[in-house]
Formats: structure tokens, C-alpha cells, sequence
């Protein structure tokens, strides 16, 4: 309990931390949003007006304690450029990289699994090194790279499925699952190799246990063993990871977003740093970090609550 | 018997008739455009805002959007010909310094207020306002204001007889369209623009779309036949194209010749080209060294090849120009510097110093290839370029507050270019961003500006440019062509003049 | 500690291969052909940008006016690019940055992240906690973001490129360290030493440093792929070096707009660069491999 109460502090000390740097360092940027309000055809004393009327003109810790306050009291503040609440901003946002990051995971779990579970079954022999290379070459090709091919594959030549990553649900589950697949399968082609090394890992271990070879004594066949037996156990690992990566990944999807064109959370944040809308970098960043946060916070209790029990079933076992 | 056969024959050619006329319409119908039906509608840029003052400059995909929902007072076509819109009459005072518009009656906005005269003087006179900064106002100061004479009665006053002034009226930016001053005043128009146009505006998800419905009470509504119109915002051009093949979107715009090459040869879909005027091209800050010196930039004039730049960056979609009027006015080469890089060296050679400079571009493949072609040519006559990307904000930033030395600028395209031409060469311009002035110049232009007659103000503006290429204050990248590909079903899209894509009167074929 | 889990993972999956190898008996010293091949292509790679202003290739950015776009030739082996420049020089100028960017970034950061992991935890206490908070606060703000501002403020040359990535491998070196420091730090023999009246720096260079030195040398050969993604990544977006220097994810994004008509610009660099990764990965897993089964014999 102590512990968890010592986490929490040094949560809300490592949020203030992360949002005073990322205002900090947004504030050494050249250039500021007056610039791209005014445009190409605007003139200096335009310029000068917009950063005033905006209150850019004051220093920068007034601003950030400004800033900090209206987090607090709920306020995340209105987008510099186009008046929008960033709140309103994010949340209209965050369900489309959400999903896109759950639709990926699923992917690379669907990968993942069968996989893994040949290397692991197959430990050392002909399948798990083809695997094992296989996990290395995927490993090896960036995902906008993935992104780029299966577009001009499955968009351009084929024209199976669509280029552009978006369509809201009110358009029906088809037609907004329909677009999110190639997006997400050019994350999950990279995601699923650490996945599936964790889950052979485990499983390995798992399959020289005792009760395992209880089992297979006993007569049951290697497919019910594999999937009923050794699966779950191994799988801890491999789920803590998959938690641990969606949480991550919601910053990191900036480049398959803007290449499908999705209006995420990282397109946003992108936009908001080629424009210095301050607000809204400063209210995506702080929206991902606790995001990000949070998740390893969770984490974090469920593994202390797991773990006692998992080194007790294991010291039983073994 | 005769009688009855007479009757029975009567009846027949009555039903005959009557079969005539009533499959008459529909087969004329057949061909007349079909109701219903979402358009989308590709554009290249997030849209800032709608409001006049704080959205700044409305790009070309923000006018797009802002045409379907907005109307001007009249609207222009590329022959320079004026038709009513919003309003029916319009004359000028004899002097040309005052202009007087009648605005159609009955014509609601969709907040159901009436369209008056205060709507009009509001919105101009909150532009022309200096206390606002509104960033439209740069060009047209010589408009000095707009009154409400009555309900329907709108006189704007003028500094002087001004010739880009009713162009400037029919614009489809910032400036043209009105919107209900109800609206403005409630501080909602930035985000959700009320106008009088065919289309109500529905919703915007910011870096998506734009979203807008028929609007059932408009003034002309036989003209407008779709439900609805999605402008979906994909600044990618790859994923652009990629998605009008695949039916995702029915309209897009491009400037990249690869992509252009691709859609002009695709059979599925349908191209649209249009000429034009503006340009694109590098602006040099005479104001830093080595700039300053004239003969160093005529040697970048000489040692610069516009056609090759036409050929790789473009890739022979656009012409070369010597001035940005395009086919409206025919300047003729107007003392432009070829491409002659034994002249640049000779006078480089004349000046004597080693010649080093930058450009600043943004990180795109266009600014690129901006940045990276002058540079090895420059490097073939001896003079370094340092190539110095950032991103759109810094450009701006930077050319604004005279922090370069070459940057990548345009001239957009329009029916009348003297008011950024005047912009661009006065003394006492805040947007002379070349930072070059002479009496000389300042004559030609003060004059441009104020004569009323149309073939004296090209002659002017010939002239001008004239001293500009002798004075090598620009280096061209190529003139006005605009490309739009559709797919096959949408009908009635007018010509892309000046690359703009009007939906309003756009049908689906379903 | 849910990031512990995170680098367990990566270190329980090779520790999963080293099982596996035992399980199936295989001689697992032998280095095959999935060590030699790839060190050979390395060597290449290396080899031809060590040597490339000596090679007599056309200039990275000398454009050939009457060669646009053109396919794989004899004036130009691999073709040329969009601006007529040989694609052969600049993919092996752009290896120069990949490879540059690859060893100089995770030589960075894991030099930081081994300063502050040993002296978090040598000295444990409220340093620790400071260096821990840094490093959660690190983490927690997405690592293009840093990249991009990085970018932006400082300008795009190779010196910020590497320095920026290899702010990014400091936590989970910095961990690693911390948790292996702490390990050995309450050892007998390092108590011994320090009764015998060690300094603690003595103690951190004799005893403790070169406990830790092997996890970091694993740390540094998975990073090393990951740092030439991550630049190809950058460069993708252009925030990388500066043009017209040439670089991977540079020459694969120009030729992105061509795919249909000049396949050979965006392809030729993509392939180079999956080969190197891939190699990188390969010859470092058989590397892991090996030195773990020296380790194993030592103990």
C-alpha cells in the first residue's frame, strides 16, 4: 500500500516535470503562431497585434503557471490558431488513435500467438528458426515503409482496400474498420516480433515445468497441452507487454497517421508543432504523458498484485 | 359507322398526344441534372479559421470550403465579366471614387436573418478597420469604407478611381463573401461560418473534414442538387491521389507534376486543367549583402534555367513566364534575364568578391527541389548556395521580419494582380518584401493604382515588371496552370479558373 | 517498474533462445551462415561509406540534366533520382549518416545512461530518486516530439541527429545499469574492497564497471538497428540532416511521389536499408548469442 502511495507521488511529480519541459523547450522554438495566423500575405505589424491580442508578449513562467492552473481547475485552454478547445481537440481525436492502436495490437497479437507458440513447441528445430528470422526481417523494416508499400500494393494496383485511414463509425463498423487495415497492419507487422519473443520465452520455460510433463504423461496430446495447459501461464508476460505498448504507442503513431491521412492524437500534435500552437502542444503532450503514465501506473498495481501469486504457483510447480 | 370510327380515331390521336407530351419532359429529364447524393471534396490544407479578421489569410482550400456556404455580392468570371450574386445592381460614381450596390431583397442567411446593407459595411469596414489588423486589409486600402444607405442599398467610398475594385468584390476569399454579422458579433463565425449560400455549414473536425447540408431555403435553390459535401483534409499528396482511385474522394487538386502525369493519363478518372495567371517564384532581399550589389543578382538571373526548373520540378506542367499576368495581359519578354551563365560569370567576374548566399525553403519536396536545382546551378557559374529548410511558420516568419536572403514566395492568381504587384514594388509597402524602391518605381506605381483606364494600368504594370527583371529582383519557377481530377460521376464543375474548385452547382451521377 | 518489465522482456527472450538452443542440443558456438552473410554485406556497407569521396562516384548532389528518373543503367548503376542525381553515390552517402547516426547515438546514450545508472545506483538515496524522476519524465514525453522540437530549434545537422536519438537510448541503459550496479553493489566483494579503504571511484572502475559492461554491450547491439530506423524515420520526415545531403529514409521519401513510373528511387534505398538492419540484427543476436555462452563458461 505503501508503495502504491509512493508511485502515485512520484506520478504527479513526473506529470509537473514533463508539462514544465515541454513548455520550456516549445518556447525556445523559432518563430511563433502569430506568423501562421497572418500568412503568407501579412505584414509585421499584423503580426505583432495577433501576438499581443494572444498574450504571447509575457514571460514565459507567468504563462506556464497560467497554463498549469487551468489544467487543474479543468481547463486545457483554446487552440492558439483556431480558437478550439484543446480538450474538445483532443477528445475528438483520441478514439481515432485509440482504436487504430487496438486494431493493431490485435493484429500483431493474431500474428503473435501461432507463432509463438510454434517457436516455443519447436524450440530450436527447422520452424522456430524460420520464425526467428522471419520476426528479424519484420523487425528490420520500419513501419512507414510497411505503410508505403501496402498503399501502392492493396490502394493503387490492387485497389482492394482504401489509401486514406478515417471514416467515422456513423458510416457503420465495415466502412470505418474497412480503412483502419492497412494503417494498423503496417504497425502490427513490426509490433508482433517482440510480442511473439516474449510468449516463446515464457512458454519455454513454462513447457520443462513439471506438471507439463505430468500431462503429457497422462496421455494428452501436444495441441491440448500447448493450448490449454501451457498458454495461459505463459502469456503473462506477453499481455504486460501488449498494455504497456498501446500506451506508447499513442504518441508514436504520428507518421502512419499523417501518411493515411487519420486525424489522430499525433497528427494533432504535429500540426500544433509545425504551427507553435504553444496550447495545443503543451495539451497533447500532457495528454500523453498521462496517458502513458497512467497505463505503467496500472500496470504497475496489477504486476504487484500478480506477481506474489505467480511466484507462489511456480515455487508449486517446480 | 364512319362516325365512330372518326371518334375512335380522335381518341387515339389524343392518346398519342397525350403519350407525346408526357414522355416528352422525361426523356428530357433523363439528361437534366439528378438531386441527391455526398460530394468530398480532397483539400491540401488544415483551414485556420473563417473569421475575417482572426483567421488571417483564407487559403485556397479554405475558399473552396468557404464558397460553398458564402456568397460575395457578385461573382467574376475569367473574361472579367461580372454577374449578380447577392447583390442585382451596382454602378459607379462619375469620378470612380464611389460605388454604389442594390442587394437582392427576401435573401436569408442560415440563421434566418434577412441579408441587409448593415451585414455588407459591417464585415468590410471590420477588415478595412486598422485597429483590427486583419490581415485582408493589406490590399485593398485604397477602399476607404462602406455605408448602409437603406436596407438594400450598400455605397462603398473610395481613396481614389480603383480599378481592382470590383474584382476585389467578386473575390472568394476573406474578402468577398458575406457573412451574417449576427454571427460575426457572436464571436462564432472562426469556427462556424453563417453565410447565404447553398450549403449550411454543418460540422468541422479539425485536420478531417468540413462537413455541409443543402441548405433548403436558398435564394436560388433549383440550382443546387447535392445532400451534402465533405472536404476532407489530406495534405498528403500520395494518399490524395491514391484515395480518388479509390473512390474515397471525388475531387482533388494537385500541383505535383508526377501526380499530375499519373492523373492525366488515368482513364477512370476525368482531368480538368485550366491557364491562368500568377506564379511562383524566389524573392531576393536586396537588402542583404551580397544582394545588394545589382550585378550579383543578374548573375543569379543568368546562371538560373526557369525551363530546366520546368522540366525536373514540374515536370513541364506549368509554362515559363517573364511577368505573373499570364495570357491576360502580353507583356512580351519585358527585358527578362535568360538563362546565359557565361553572362553570370562575366559578372561575377565584374564583381569581383566570391559570392556566397542562402535560401530558405520548407521541408516538402516542392521546397526542396526549390532549394536543391538553383543550388547546383549557382555551384556551375562558381557561386555557393547554403540550403536552409524550415518549416512553413519560420518561412513566413522569417521573410516577414526581413531575416533572409532567398526565399520561395507566390503571386496568387487572380482577375486582377496590380494590388499585390503595388504591394510588392512600393516604397512605402510593409509588404515590399524585396526590400527594393525608386522614385521611378513609386511613379509607375502610384500611377497604376489610380488611373482608370484599363489598358493604361497594364501598360504599367508591363513596365514595372520591366524594371523588376532588370533589376533582377525575382527569379521565376514557372506561371499559373491549374489541375483538378475527377471522378467520372460528378458533373457541372465549372472551369478551374485560378484553381479554384467550385461545388456549388456540382450533381452526382448516382 | 513496469518498464523493468519491458526490458525483462527483451533480456527473457534472448535468455528464451539460449534455452532453446539447450533444449535442442544444436552446437549453438557454431557462428553459420546467418552470421557470416550479413557480416559480409556490413562490411560492404561500411567499407564502401568509409571510402566513399575516394571511390570516383558522381557527386551525391551533381545533377545529370539529361538522365531524369532514368532506371538502372550503364551511366548509372542504380539510376537516378528525381533530380537526376546517381542513386548509387547517394545511397552510399547516405549510409555515411545511417551509420554515423546508428553507432553514435547509442554510444551516447548509453555512456549517459551508465554515468547515471551507476550513480544512482551506487549511491542510491535522493540521487536516485532525482535520476529516476528525470528518466520517468523522459519516457513519459513521446519521443518524436523531443525529435521534432530538437529538429526545429536546433537545426538540421548530423551532430543534432545523434545527439537527439541518443538522448532517447539513455532511460532503458540507465536502468539496466542502475539495476545491475545495485546487484553487484552489496556483493562481498565489493564490501571487501571498501573496507580495505577503496575510493568509490576505484571501486565503481575496478569492481563494479566491469560487472556491467556485458548487459550494456547486448544493450548496444540491439540498439544499433533500432537508431537506423529511427534515423530513416527522421529523415522520412525531413528532419534529419539537411539537404541535399543525402540520407535512407530521405532518398526512400523523394522517391515516394514516383512509385508508379520510377519504382527504382524509393525501392533501392528501402532494400539497402532492410539489408542493413536486418544484417545488423542477425550478426548482433549471433554476437549476444556467442558472449552469453562465454559468460555462461566463466561463471
Amino acid at each position: 500500500m505503501r508503495y502504491l502511495v509512493r508511485r502515485a507521488q512520484r506520478l504527479v511529480i513526473v506529470l509537473l516535470a514533463v508539462t514544465l519541459f515541454t513548455f520550456l523547450l516549445v518556447n525556445v522554438l523559432p518563430g511563433d503562431v502569430a506568423y501562421e495566423i497572418a500568412g503568407t500575405e501579412a505584414t509585421p505589424e499584423t503580426v505583432a497585434a495577433i501576438r499581443k491580442s494572444l498574450g504571447l508578449d509575457r514571460p514565459v513562467l507567468v504563462r506556464y503557471f497560467e497554463w498549469l492552473g487551468g489544467i487543474l481547475t479543468g481547463d486545457w485552454g483554446k487552440s492558439l490558431k483556431s480558437s478550439e478547445p484543446v480538450w474538445q481537440a483532443i477528445m475528438a481525436r483520441f478514439p481515432v488513435s485509440f482504436e487504430l492502436m487496438l486494431i493493431a495490437q490485435t493484429m500483431a497479437l493474431m500474428l503473435a500467438l501461432p507463432l509463438g507458440i510454434i517457436s516455443a513447441y519447436r524450440a530450436g528445430r527447422r520452424p522456430d528458426k524460420v520464425i526467428g528470422t522471419l520476426a528479424f526481417m519484420s523487425v528490420s523494416m520500419p513501419a512507414f515503409m510497411f505503410a508505403i508499400l501496402l498503399i501502392f500494393l492493396f490502394a493503387l494496383k490492387l485497389e482492394w482496400l482504401p489509401a486514406t485511414g478515417y471514416e467515422p463509425l456513423s458510416k457503420g463498423l465495415w466502412a470505418n474498420l474497412k480503412p483502419m487495415i492497412l494503417p494498423a497492419l503496417s504497425f502490427a507487422l513490426v509490433e508482433w516480433t517482440i510480442l511473439m519473443r516474449t510468449l516463446r520465452a515464457e512458454m519455454i520455460s513454462v513447457l520443462q515445468e513439471d506438471y507439463i510433463s505430468l500431462a503429457r504423461a497422462k496421455g494428452l496430446g501436444d495441441g491440448r497441452i500447448l493450448l490449454a495447459h501451457a498458454l495461459r501461464p505463459s502469456s503473462f508476460s506477453m499481455m504486460t507487454l501488449l498494455g504497456l505498448q498501446v500506451g506508447r504507442l499513442i504518441g508514436g503513431a504520428i507518421i502512419i497517421e499523417e501518411i493515411f491521412g487519420i486525424p489522430g492524437v499525433g497528427r494533432l500534435l504535429i500540426g500544433a508543432v509545425y504551427g507553435r500552437d504553444f496550447v495545443v502542444i503543451q495539451g497533447c503532450v500532457t495528454f500523453i504523458a498521462i496517458a502513458f503514465v497512467l497505463v505503467n501506473f496500472l500496470v504497475d498495481i496489477a504486476y504487484s498484485l500478480l506477481d506474489p501469486r505467480v511466484r507462489v504457483s511456480g515455487a508449486a510447480h517446480g | 359507322m364512319n362516325r365512330n370510327s372518326s371518334r375512335v380515331r380522335a381518341r387515339l390521336l389524343a392518346l398519342i398526344l397525350a403519350t407525346v407530351l408526357a414522355t416528352g419532359p422525361t426523356y428530357l429529364a433523363a439528361q437534366a441534372p439528378k438531386k441527391g447524393g455526398t460530394l468530398t471534396v480532397a483539400l491540401e490544407t488544415e483551414v485556420v479559421g473563417f473569421d475575417a479578421v482572426k483567421g488571417g489569410v483564407l487559403g485556397i482550400s479554405g475558399e473552396i470550403a468557404l464558397r460553398a456556404v458564402q456568397e460575395s455580392l457578385i461573382t467574376a468570371n475569367q473574361e472579367g465579366e461580372f454577374t449578380p450574386q447577392l447583390a442585382t445592381e451596382w454602378k459607379a460614381s462619375a469620378d470612380g471614387k464611389s460605388w454604389t450596390f442594390k442587394l437582392r431583397p427576401g435573401v436569408k442567411f442560415h440563421d434566418a436573418n434577412e441579408l441587409t446593407a448593415e451585414d455588407v459595411a459591417h464585415h468590410y469596414n471590420r477588415i478595412l478597420d486598422p485597429v483590427n489588423k486583419s490581415a485582408s486589409r493589406t490590399f485593398i486600402t485604397p477602399i476607404k469604407g462602406a455605408k448602409a444607405i437603406d436596407k438594400h442599398t450598400v455605397e462603398f467610398e473610395l481613396e481614389h478611381a480603383w480599378l481592382p475594385f470590383l474584382p476585389v468584390i467578386a473575390s472568394t476569399g476573406m474578402i468577398g463573401p458575406i457573412p451574417s454579422k449576427a454571427n460575426v458579433t457572436a464571436d462564432k463565425q472562426q469556427r462556424h461560418p453563417v453565410g447565404t449560400g447553398p450549403y449550411v455549414f454543418q460540422s468541422w473536425q479539425s485536420g478531417d473534414r468540413i462537413v455541409v447540408k443543402r441548405n433548403p431555403d436558398y435564394w436560388n435553390k433549383d440550382h443546387v442538387y447535392l445532400d451534402e459535401v465533405v472536404f476532407r483534409i489530406l495534405p498528403d499528396t500520395q494518399t490524395r491521389y491514391a484515395s480518388l482511385l479509390s473512390g474515397q474522394v471525388d475531387i482533388i487538386w494537385t500541383d505535383r507534376g508526377a501526380t499530375i502525369h499519373q492523373g492525366l493519363k488515368e482513364k477512370s478518372i476525368v482531368s480538368h486543367v485550366a491557364e491562368g495567371a500568377g506564379m511562383e517564384f524566389t524573392l531576393l532581399n536586396t537588402r542583404n549583402e551580397p544582394l545588394k550589389d545589382q550585378r550579383v543578382r543578374a548573375a543569379l538571373a543568368h546562371a538560373y534555367n526557369q525551363d530546366a526548373i520546368i522540366n525536373v520540378s514540374w515536370e513541364k506542367t506549368r509554362p515559363a513566364v517573364t511577368h505573373p499576368f499570364g495570357p491576360m495581359i502580353n507583356c512580351g519578354e519585358v527585358k527578362y534575364r535568360k538563362y546565359d551563365p557565361n553572362k553570370a560569370k562575366q559578372l561575377l567576374a565584374e564583381y569581383g568578391k566570391p559570392v556566397k548566399t542562402n535560401i530558405i525553403v520548407t521541408a516538402t519536396p516542392r521546397g526542396r527541389e526549390a532549394g536543391e536545382i538553383p543550388q547546383q546551378m549557382f555551384k556551375a557559374v562558381g557561386i555557393e548556395l547554403e540550403i536552409q529548410p524550415v518549416d512553413q511558420v519560420t518561412l513566413v516568419q522569417r521573410v516577414l521580419s526581413r531575416n533572409y536572403s532567398m526565399s520561395g514566395w507566390r503571386v496568387a492568381d487572380g482577375l486582377d494582380l496590380s494590388p499585390q504587384i503595388y504591394a510588392l514594388v512600393h516604397s512605402k509597402s510593409s509588404y515590399n518584401l524585396g526590400g527594393y524602391s525608386s522614385p521611378e518605381l513609386d511613379a509607375m506605381a502610384d500611377e497604376m493604382r489610380t488611373t482608370n483606364d484599363r489598358k493604361r494600368q497594364h501598360e504599367l504594370l508591363c513596365k514595372i515588371m520591366e524594371v523588376v527583371n532588370e533589376q533582377a529582383l525575382f527569379l521565376y519557377r514557372g506561371g499559373g496552370r491549374h489541375y483538378a481530377f475527377a471522378r467520372p460521376r460528378v458533373k457541372n464543375l465549372p472551369h478551374i479558373w485560378r484553381g479554384f474548385i467550385d461545388v456549388t452547382s456540382v450533381w452526382l451521377e448516382q | 517498474m513496469a518498464n523493468a518489465v519491458l526490458t525483462e522482456a527483451r533480456r527473457e527472450a534472448d535468455a528464451g533462445d539460449d534455452a532453446a538452443a539447450r533444449t535442442a542440443h544444436r552446437n549453438r558456438t557454431r557462428l553459420g551462415m546467418l552470421f557470416w552473410l550479413p557480416l559480409a554485406w556490413l562490411a560492404l556497407v561500411i567499407l564502401l561509406a568509409a571510402l566513399a569521396p575516394f571511390l570516383g562516384l558522381a557527386a551525391p548532389d551533381a545533377i545529370d540534366w539529361a538522365n531524369i528518373k532514368t532506371p538502372p543503367g550503364t551511366e548509372h548503376w542504380l539510376g537516378t533520382d528525381v533530380l537526376g542525381r546517381d542513386v548509387l553515390s547517394r545511397i552510399i552517402y547516405g549510409a555515411r549518416v545511417s551509420l554515423a547516426v546508428g553507432f553514435a547515438a547509442p554510444a551516447i546514450g548509453i555512456a549517459a545512461g551508465l554515468m547515471l545508472g551507476i550513480s544512482a545506483g551506487y549511491y542510491k538515496g535522493w540521487l536516485d530518486d532525482i535520476i529516476g524522476i528525470a528518466i520517468d519524465t523522459w519516457l513519459a514525453v513521446p519521443g518524436l516530439v523531443i525529435l521534432l522540437l530538437f529538429s526545429v530549434i536546433f537545426g538540421g545537422s548530423l551532430l543534432m541527429v545523434c545527439v537527439s536519438l541518443g538522448l532517447l537510448f539513455i532511460p532503458s541503459a540507465a536502468r539496466i545499469t542502475r539495476a545491475a550496479t545495485l546487484n553487484f553493489a552489496t556483493r562481498e566483494f565489493v564490501v571487501a574492497a571498501r573496507g580495505m579503504g577503496a575510493s568509490d571511484a576505484r571501486i565503481l572502475a575496478r569492481e563494479i564497471f566491469p560487472n556491467i559492461i556485458w548487459p550494456l554491450v547486448a544493450f548496444m547491439l540491439v540498439d544499433v538497428p533500432i537508431a537506423i530506423v529511427a534515423e530513416g524515420a527522421l529523415s522520412f520526415l525531413g528532419l534529419s540532416v539537411k539537404s541535399p545531403t543525402a540520407s535512407w529514409g530521405g532518398l526512400i521519401a523523394e522517391g515516394r511521389e514516383h512509385l508508379q513510373q520510377a519504382p527504382h528511387i524509393s525501392l533501392i534505398p528501402t532494400l539497402v536499408m532492410f539489408l542493413t538492419v536486418l544484417s545488423f540484427n542477425l550478426v548482433g543476436d549471433a554476437v549476444r548469442r556467442r558472449l552469453a555462452d562465454v559468460r555462461e563458461s566463466a561463471i
